[in-house]
């Protein structure tokens, strides 16, 4: 008997340390304690009650199901003062109000505490928003930073973060009433380079088409992209069509439409520039990045800067910019030629694309042609030039003989060729007489002058050698061709 | 009549002759054969006395009483019996069927004698202690030697248990490890800590009286995977092993760490006896560790993929962050695969094992077959082995006797990967795989093919496509047979001479297909699928000769001598083909491999070893014994520089004594004590582990711009010799209130000189390292074994056993300042004044929950650059030790010791009637544990699935974790080698527990046993161990302990056997 209690009390024993046993997993404590992390963005937003009004957004959208995944997210949660914000007709219309929320969603984590002082952090509405410093996102301060749940953070901000239109929407949102705006809209059909006509035709239709097929957006900046940003000064009709004007005689086209698209052209491209300047940084002068000099006179501003989610628009009464900064020399370098002739392979082989220093050791390329024998005379190296204005152009050359002899060579403009494609002297558009090219001269040379009646490219420029075939004689260099516009 | 005469003459001899031969004549073994004939009265002092019961009380009838090679007697029906003794303090050995054979003191009393009888194997003080010199009994034995008998056990252990796993727990001070779960895995074996740095741990084996080798020749081409030689004895065939912990000089420069002597199936009866038994077990897939399931996951890795700089755009655009169902690959990353249930799988193993005993008196044999499926808990993995044994015993002339003991085993086994072959290992991919990746290729519109699916894209390997058309066998085989000749010259004098062969043949295959496993980067090309087969054979002849000199004077005086010589000749060769690239799939052999990657490779072993010992027993009246022990070694692998000439032979010597008090007067009459013996050791032993040709210059090929020549292989030490380990033992043996309570307690310390230390040499040299003998370390420690029966009624008994046991290491010298080591992404630090082998790395305080106090400490973290990073919000604190505020391998300190404070075991034993319960808990306290897999599931820098408790990592300033921060690559170090992964390995283990049932076969003809037993095993294991199981070796060096490399768990099982004895 005694045994057999002692049975019992043995099975009692065992079966409590099984009990035991099966209470004591060594991993139950590491399993998530943190009552924030057991609950997903969705829930974590629906729960504070400061955020109620978003949250009811949320589910309206059915950002709720996006907000209860797996993937991560930050979220800048306007407060419920701040929803009271929002315009109506916003929180009225299901397309504007997704696009709305989704402008407060962010994939991947975004601390408060970051590396970088200012970001731009794309949100999934396409636009960007800059998140600076511990506080600031877009133009909304953080109050209560860093609420983490599950699968994300969310920072409460104090204004509602509504979406922006881009510099591009909103050039199109104002084309009715500024001529500049429905200029650049317009080269939506006008092409200006024969590159444009092409992207029109393959340009599938929506929102990123502008982007590919507007001549302005595909030539100058693509102000419709979201992931830059930029400053458009945007000229009061009066101060455009200043300007417009003063550029047509050097545009003059063969009809007068087309002379006007081009001076609108040639001015608007010089008012965009890469960067977005608040008016505290903006300079005195700016260069375009066709190297055209933009004086900004800050008091000509109108009224404050238009911000938008991919750059900044100054509205500007006056734009003076001068003819001097706007019409470029041209310069074209030697080794840049297009063909020459005759083309026969011997003559490749004579050719030399030189890579050299001056004797300030400055280094240039060059192109220079020496010791031509199998071919006759009358061999010459071709150039184009685009976009030259229709006025009268000075012409220099910068022609650097390595040789022991003097040599002669010649600039032809406007070249024409005869049918066995040699130039064609009397109807060529300009021939400069032989010149000798002294030996180690490192100046530019002065060579004439030539007038141009239409603006557009000059298709051929040719430097000719001289018409012998002593070696040493009818040799060619050429550093560079400078064009200088002069002012009519 | 005669010859009936004879024979009963010829037997009596032969017990005379056993009993002179021993010192204490008892066959503990033979319980059926009675003495027939009593030996000749002699004249002496007439003793009385009862034999009863230690169990009922009863007195017992039958009983054999012998002062050996003087008198004998038998109780009477009452039990009483009259014996004529030489003097009062003699020993009387009893001994009777069923019971344990004992010897008993008279301590100077003639009469009124009670002597009580215990079942068999019941003391360990009786036990019979198969020693380098002899046997002998533990109650006189002097040296610090424990018995492990197999037979209680045996018949019920898990089949799934080989011979290392058997002893875990069973031996104070024996510490065995399990490798791993995986079938036929070895266990990792150490006796009193370790001597060595370098050189083995590990015990010697001797195994019949022939030195059994358990190491394991070839490289493992599956990875993580080893062969255990020693695991191929069935723990059926083994009747007994002797553990001898401290005087182990006979074996010379092998005796270092101690000695394990096996002694298989013994042929000593004459009636056949037959054993059949069957087992079927069921192994239990083990606890899932718990990783993050789909949802947790995905979070991680797209919050990771941010860190990684890939911006918010193409963030959204990675294949799996698409949340549309129907769209293109959503099905494929949209599931919810618990990897580790593909992975593992429940078994079923099982046993049959058939062991006929039996013969004349000329000739006994002792035959077994063995079949054994044990299975694993990786799917498909599992061991066959055949193993038969031949023990006989021949009787060829009356003077000369043969023992022969053959076995031959084959095991093949089916592996896979394990440990940290991250790209191979099916659990470390269980563990790491991303859960929403399915295991089968999902194509667009949600359907499942039946094909598997290939690498992802995270560039991980398919587990399912491993275990399904990988490759991994290891057929082995080892002829190990030895025929011991003894020619008794007359009783005091005999001659024996063992002669034996060890032929181990191993034969490594494996393959890894193409299709769902990572390619590999080889020097001049890309490894698609990948195969390796490798041979190793081991070849020994090992003789051992020597003579017996026993004799006893005056019957007071017993000398027993023994004096002989051992040699040892061994060849091993490996040879190892890989190869790469083969066309499909399904060409599976190194052969069919690209010409151009294939890989070849091999290492040729030889070495030689003879010993000269002389050992002698003296004892006084069985109170007093002493013994002595000599050895010289004479090794191949030892230098041979002529000018100083003594390193080329080991000269071991060791001394042992003990004083039996309780034969003393003065505690002749204590109830309490009815034995005490204090013992004492001091001696030296070698251990000859110091590489086969590390002492001589060796030239390797090599091959320079497709030339080929030879070149030095190392920097020679003509001076390397042996390490010598000083061992000194103090212990008590105590048996306490009629040998209810059995206790043994030996402190014992151990020093090593001429340690075996890898110095660094210049770089000038070409060469890493130099072998000399030039460290020192001692161990020191103490163990406790007790037994003891708590209840005692005929009916019901409750037997409880502690085994504890504690070491402690210093390094005293090390030739070059502190060595560091490296395994498996842990660092070990060995520095003088300290224990060897602690785990060193940096010290953590928490995670920084915002990054303006981690400025206010103001630590930062050098980048491989050269960069200074602070610290921020999300990373860890680290302890800047040096105080210089960078966080480096200068802040490293001690963070943890591998080796436990107390190891040890409870046995508990509830026998009633006919049922037994029996349960063995193991137990480890205080030993550090390096989870590299929890590093690996907890690191947060790649791909890989982590740990549940990862969804706790910081994610915003003023989270308070203790999880860092998830960083692609972990630039900070966060996960660096630290007191993060470092935990406490303490474990308690229900390791065996055994219900069983002897059913009464009294009435049964020709049956003599029917037994069915219940086992389960490793039942529950408390630990705060985060790991599958606080277990585990993965290497054979002492610098690799306790770190957690991946290898498979070790699992519950649940087995049902029946044994039937005909």
């Amino acid at each position: 008997m005694i045994s057999l209690k002692l049975i019992y009390k043995i099975l009692f024993v065992s079966i409590l340390t099984i009990a035991l046993v099966s209470c004591s997993d060594p991993w139950s404590d590491r399993e998530t304690n943190d009552e924030n992390l057991k609950l997903t963005l969705k829930e974590a937003i629906l729960n504070n009650p400061e955020t109620s009004k978003f949250a009811e957004a949320l589910v309206k959208t059915g950002y709720d199901k996006v907000l209860a995944s797996s993937l991560t997210y930050t979220v800048f949660v306007p407060t419920n003062d701040a929803m009271d914000q929002v315009p109506v007709s916003i929180l009225n219309n299901t397309d504007n109000l997704v696009l709305f929320v989704s402008n407060h969603i962010t994939p991947a984590i975004y601390s408060t505490v970051r590396d970088k002082a200012s970001e731009k952090i794309i949100m999934y509405s396409n636009k960007y928003l800059t998140f600076s410093g511990t506080n600031t996102i877009g133009d909304a301060t953080i109050t209560t930073p860093d609420q983490y749940a599950k699968n994300g953070v969310f920072h409460i901000v104090n204004k509602p973060l509504t979406p922006k239109l881009n510099i591009w929407q909103y050039v199109n949102a104002v084309s009715s009433s500024s001529a500049m705006s429905k200029y650049m809209v317009s080269l939506t059909e006008l092409n200006i380079y024969k590159a444009d006509s092409i992207a029109k035709l393959v340009t599938a239709p929506g929102v990123y088409a502008d982007s590919l097929s507007n001549s302005y957006l595909r030539n100058v900046y693509n102000l419709n992209n979201e992931k830059n940003s930029y400053t458009l000064f945007l000229m009061d009709d009066g101060s455009y069509t200043t300007e417009v004007d003063k550029l047509k005689p050097y545009l003059i086209k063969n009809n007068a439409a087309r002379s006007d698209t081009y001076a609108s052209y040639f001015t608007v491209r010089d008012m965009a520039f890469p960067k977005a300047y608040l008016p505290n940084e903006l300079p005195n002068e700016l260069t375009t990045r066709f190297g055209v000099k933009i004086p900004i006179d800050k008091t000509q501003i109108i009224g404050s800067p238009i911000v938008l989610s991919n750059g900044i628009i100054y509205r500007m009464k006056k734009m003076d910019v001068t003819l001097e900064n706007r019409l470029l020399t041209k310069i074209i370098e030697g080794e840049n030629n297009t063909s020459y002739f005759p083309s026969t392979s011997g003559n490749r082989a004579t050719i030399f694309y030189r890579d050299r220093k001056d004797p300030a050791n400055i280094l240039y390329n060059d192109i220079a042609q020496y010791h031509r024998v199998t071919e006759g005379p009358n061999f010459f190296i071709n150039y184009t030039a685009s976009d030259m204005y229709s006025t009268k152009y000075k012409v220099y050359w910068r022609a650097i003989n390595e040789q022991s002899n003097v040599f002669q060579q010649r600039l032809v403009v406007g070249s024409v060729f005869k049918a066995d494609g040699t130039i064609d002297l009397t109807t060529s558009l300009m021939a400069f007489p032989y010149m000798g090219i002294d030996v180690k001269k490192y100046d530019e040379v002065y060579i004439g002058e030539f007038p141009l009646a239409q603006a557009g490219d000059i298709n051929t420029i040719s430097l000719v050698a001289a018409a012998t075939t002593t070696i040493g004689n009818n040799s060619l260099t050429l550093d560079y061709l400078k064009f200088v516009p002069v002012i009519k | 009549m005669l010859k009936n005469l004879q024979l009963t003459c010829l037997i009596s001899i032969l017990f005379a002759g056993s009993f002179t031969e021993q010192l204490h004549a008892q066959i503990a073994q033979d319980s059926t054969q009675t003495i027939t004939a009593a030996p000749k009265k002699i004249q002496g002092i007439l003793v009385k006395g009862v034999v009863k019961s230690a169990k009922t009380k009863e007195v017992l009838s039958g009983i054999n009483i012998a002062v050996p090679g003087f008198s004998a007697a038998i109780t009477n029906n009452d039990g009483s019996f009259e014996i004529g003794v030489p003097h009062l303090e003699a020993l009387l050995t009893v001994s009777g069927q069923d019971f344990q054979t004992k010897v008993f003191p008279l301590k100077s009393r003639d009469a009124g004698i009670e002597i009580f009888l215990f079942e068999e194997y019941y003391s360990p003080l009786y036990q019979v202690a198969n020693l380098p010199a002899g046997e002998q009994i533990n109650y006189a034995t002097t040296k610090a030697s424990s018995v492990v008998n197999f037979k209680t056990n045996q018949w019920s252990s898990p089949v799934k248990e080989s011979v290392g796993d058997f002893l875990q727990g069973r031996v104070a001070g024996l510490n065995s490890v399990r490798k791993s779960g995986v079938p036929g895995a070895g266990a990792y074996l150490s006796l009193r800590g370790f001597n060595s740095l370098y050189a083995t741990n590990k015990p010697l084996i001797v195994v019949d009286g022939m030195i059994y080798d358990d190491e394991d020749y070839g490289s493992g081409i599956i990875k993580n995977n080893s062969s255990s030689p020693l695991e191929n004895i069935d723990v059926k065939d083994i009747e007994n092993i002797t553990v001898l912990k401290d005087d182990a000089s006979l074996y010379g420069t092998k005796g270092a760490n101690g000695v394990l002597i096996i002694n298989t199936t013994r042929p000593t009866e004459l009636t056949t006896k037959i054993d059949f038994t069957m087992y079927g077990a069921v192994n239990q897939e083990p606890d899932e560790l718990p990783v993050m399931q789909s949802d947790a996951y995905r979070t991680h890795i797209y919050q990771l993929e941010a860190s990684r700089g890939l911006a918010q755009i193409p963030l959204t655009y990675l294949p799996y962050a698409n949340d549309n169902p129907g769209s293109v690959g959503y099905y494929k990353y949209h599931n919810e695969t618990n990897w580790q249930d593909k992975v593992f799988k429940s078994s079923i193993s099982q046993n049959y094992f058939l062991k006929v005993r039996g013969g004349d008196n000329i000739a006994k044999y002792g035959l077994s077959v063995g079949y054994l499926n044990n299975k694993g808990i990786i799917e498909d993995t599992e061991s066959n082995r055949y193993s038969t044994r031949l023990n006989a015993s021949l009787r060829l002339t009356e003077k000369l006797t043969v023992d022969a003991n053959m076995s031959f085993i084959n095991n093949i086994q089916n592996q896979r990967d394990q440990g940290f072959a991250y790209l191979t290992s099916p659990m470390y991919l269980a563990l790491t795989k991303a859960p929403f990746l399915g295991a089968n290729v999902i194509v667009d519109d949600g359907s499942v093919s039946p094909n598997l699916s290939d690498v992802d894209d995270f560039n991980v390997s398919n587990p399912r496509a491993i275990i399904d058309n990988a490759i991994g066998v290891n057929k082995n085989y080892r002829f190990f047979g030895n025929m011991n000749f003894k020619y008794v010259i007359n009783n005091t004098w005999n001659v024996n001479t063992i002669f034996g062969i060890t032929y181990n043949k191993e034969r490594e295959t494996f393959f890894i297909p193409d299709r769902g496993v990572t390619d590999i980067i080889l020097p001049i090309a890309i490894g698609k699928n990948r195969s390796g087969s490798e041979v190793q054979i081991l070849n020994t002849l090992y003789t051992d000769t020597y003579a017996n000199y026993s004799k006893k004077f005056k019957n007071e005086h017993k000398l027993d001598v023994r004096f002989g010589f051992r040699t040892q000749g061994n060849k091993s060769e490996t040879d190892l083909g890989l190869g790469y690239n083969s066309p499909t799939d399904d060409f599976t052999s190194v052969g069919s491999g690209s010409n151009l990657l294939r890989e070849v490779g091999g290492v040729l072993g030889q070495w030689n070893w003879l010993n000269i010992y002389a050992n002698g027993n003296y004892n006084y009246r069985d109170k007093y014994f002493l013994s002595a022990s000599y050895a010289v070694d004479g090794s191949s692998r030892f230098g041979d520089e002529s000018s100083t000439g003594d390193n080329q032979y080991a000269l071991m010597t060791s001394i042992t004594g003990a004083w039996l008090v309780s034969a003393e007067n003065f505690l002749k009459n204590s109830n309490t004590f009815n034995y005490l013996k204090l013992r004492a050791t001091i001696g030296t032993a070698g251990n000859d582990d110091i590489g086969n040709f590390a002492a001589q210059k060796y030239y390797i090929s090599q091959n320079l711009l497709g030339v080929q020549g030879l070149v030095r292989g190392n920097i020679a030490n003509p001076d390397l010799q042996w390490e010598t380990v000083k061992k000194f033992n103090l212990g008590a043996d105590l048996a306490l209130f009629n040998e209810r309570l059995n206790v043994s307690l030996d402190l014992f310390a151990n020093k090593t000189e001429n340690m075996l230390i890898y110095e660094t040499v210049l770089a000038s040299t070409g060469f890493d390292y130099a072998v000399s003998n030039s460290g020192s370390m001692k161990t020191r420690g103490a163990e406790l074994s007790l037994n003891s029966r708590i209840i005692n009624s005929p009916d019901f008994t409750f037997d409880l056993g502690v085994n504890l046991a504690t070491y402690s290491n210093r390094v005293l010298s090390l030739p070059n300042g502190t060595i560091y080591s490296q395994f498996g992404g842990a660092t070990y630090m060995t520095e003088v004044g300290n224990d060897a082998n602690l785990f060193y790395g940096l010290k953590t305080n928490g995670v920084y929950a915002t990054t303006s106090d981690a400025q206010a400490d103001g630590f930062s973290r050098r980048l491989t650059n050269g960069e200074l990073v602070p610290f921020k919000g999300g990373d860890m604190r680290f302890t800047d030790s040096n105080g210089d505020k960078v966080i480096d391998d200068n802040d490293r300190m001690v963070i943890g010791n591998p080796n436990p404070d107390l190891t040890g075991s409870i046995t508990a034993n509830f026998a009633y009637k006919r049922f037994y319960l029996q349960g063995l808990f193991n137990f480890s306290v205080g030993n550090d544990l390096y989870n590299g897999v929890r590093y690996n599931l907890e690191k947060m820098s790649g791909y890989e699935n982590q740990s549940v408790a990862v969804e706790n990592r910081w994610r915003a300033e003023g989270q308070q974790t203790d999880m860092p921060k998830a960083t692609w690559g972990d630039p900070m170090g966060n996960a660096s080698f630290s007191d993060r992964w470092i935990e406490d390995g303490s474990y308690l283990r229900l390791k065996t527990l055994v219900l069983g049932y002897d059913f009464n076969v009294e009435k049964m003809n020709y049956i003599k046993a029917i037994k069915i037993y219940a086992t389960a095993n490793n039942l529950f294991t408390f630990t705060d161990y985060l790991g599958y199981d606080p277990e585990f070796s993965a290497t054979s060096s002492i610098f690799g302990q306790g770190v957690d490399m991946g290898m498979t768990p070790q699992f519950k099982t649940f087995q049902l056997g029946l044994r039937l004895g005909l």
